[in-house]
């Protein structure tokens, strides 16, 4: 005989929530197909992190403030052959992040036909309030892996600057192998390519 | 000044996942990625619930179980019904491939995929899938009013028969689920019609 179980217990209708194993991840080429076939549409608030389609978190007005303060103080610092992009992408091996800022190499117009890739950056920097865990970890480990020199985490929760060095490159668990925290008092030394381009106060910063 | 830390000692580890929000797609952006060819019939992918999820490789018992199962139902199935594995069907999120459906009408009737209202029948054979099958698959075939789903669980050597699907609830689910053991014979229904039944012993490998 059978055996009769009553209904189906709530365990089996917890809310939707992504799976926790075996997401199919895409290809940067599977990506540009998409936006190209019109699949994935430049609104769209999502990037590619590491083979999957993540969601971008909406901005609050600290996050967009620190973001244009930032952003002016690298401008005004940063030499000749070198732009400060905002919210723009860049193509790695397996991502497509658009990171807050980043400074790039070269004239804009080289970047017609494609994203700056990690040779062509000296700085990435994300401002992290509500997305300080993922820029601290998936974004973290994208940006190592990529070999991107230096990774700065403007920390509006806590207040100060996080500079990530010495990147370990493709490795089995990348990261960053120093990290350096800039509180209220200090200032940051903004770097391209090893020299030491100027300083910022890291005050001039925060909101 | 500042203060020097060091190494990262919070080194995360791969592929942790996914406490990120993780972007849901429409079926119908599934479908275009198939139409412009970005995703091929040959990807061991399906859509749940607006995630992209990888399919597992079956093992031979699970293949056999589905052999099994297939003949079986193949033998059983009237006239106007047909089998097939492993094929898709799409309803409002999602566009799993269960491991056999039996489909309304002739599979040459069909120009897209079947959809819950062509179903009398899901099954997912499960080994290491047990988990996605109870939850996730369970939940979709439910939210889209699929009538009957059944569960063949190697793991426990079991069929389980789900049935009376809440449709799109808040937390969709069958409200009757039924266990046949190896000893046991598992109703064959169709709209509600039983059609013959199957020795549970038949069908586990």
């Amino acid at each position: 005989m059978s055996v009769i179980t009553a209904a189906v217990p709530p365990v089996f209708v917890s809310p939707p929530a992504a799976p926790t194993d075996g997401l199919w991840r895409l290809s940067v080429d599977n990506y540009h197909a998409m936006m190209e076939a019109g699949i994935l549409l430049d609104g769209d608030p999502v990037e590619l992190l590491e083979g999957l389609l993540v969601e971008k978190m909406s901005k609050n007005p600290a996050h967009v403030l620190s973001s244009g303060l930032t952003r002016k103080s690298l401008e005004r610092l940063a030499p000749a052959d070198w732009f400060v992009n905002a919210q723009d992408p860049i193509t790695t091996m397996d991502s497509e992040p658009e990171p807050d800022l980043s400074v790039v190499r070269g004239d804009p117009r080289r970047y017609k036909t494609r994203h700056p890739g990690p040779q062509d950056l000296a700085l990435v920097v994300e401002v992290s309030d509500s997305t300080l865990q993922r820029d601290r970890t998936m974004k973290l480990r994208l940006y190592a892996r990529a070999m991107i020199p230096i990774y700065w985490i403007v920390n509006l929760v806590e207040g100060r600057i996080e500079v990530y060095t010495d990147p370990t490159g493709p490795d089995e668990k990348p990261s960053y192998r120093q990290r350096r925290d800039y509180g209220p008092a200090d200032e940051v030394p903004f770097i391209i390519e090893g020299r030491v381009i100027g300083r910022i106060a890291v005050r001039d910063l925060l909101p | 000044m500042s203060a020097v830390l060091g190494p990262v000692l919070f080194a995360p580890s791969v592929p942790v996942l996914p406490t990120e929000p993780i972007w849901r797609m429409s079926v119908e952006r599934y479908h275009e990625m198939i139409e412009a060819g970005i995703l091929t019939e040959d990807d061991p992918v399906e859509l749940l619930e607006g995630w992209l999820v990888e399919k597992m490789p079956k093992n031979m018992p699970h293949r056999k179980a589905i052999r099994r199962l297939r003949l079986i139902l193949e033998r059983l199935a009237p006239v106007g019904w047909f089998v097939d594995a492993q094929e898709p069907i799409t309803t409002t999120d999602s566009e799993p491939e269960p491991d056999l459906a039996v489909i309304r009408g002739d599979s040459e009737d069909y120009s897209n995929h079947p959809g819950p209202q062509d179903l009398a029948l899901v099954v997912e054979v499960s080994d290491s899938t047990l988990q996605r099958d109870r939850i996730t698959k369970q939940r979709i075939y439910a939210r889209a009013g699929v009538s009957v789903y059944w569960i063949v669980n190697l793991i426990d050597g079991q069929v389980e028969v789900y049935t009376d699907p809440s449709g799109p609830d808040e937390k969709p689910s069958y409200r009757q689920r039924q266990d046949y053991g190896p000893a046991d014979q598992v109703p064959f229904l169709i709209d509600g019609r039983e059609i013959g039944r199957i020795a549970v012993r038949e069908v586990l490998p």
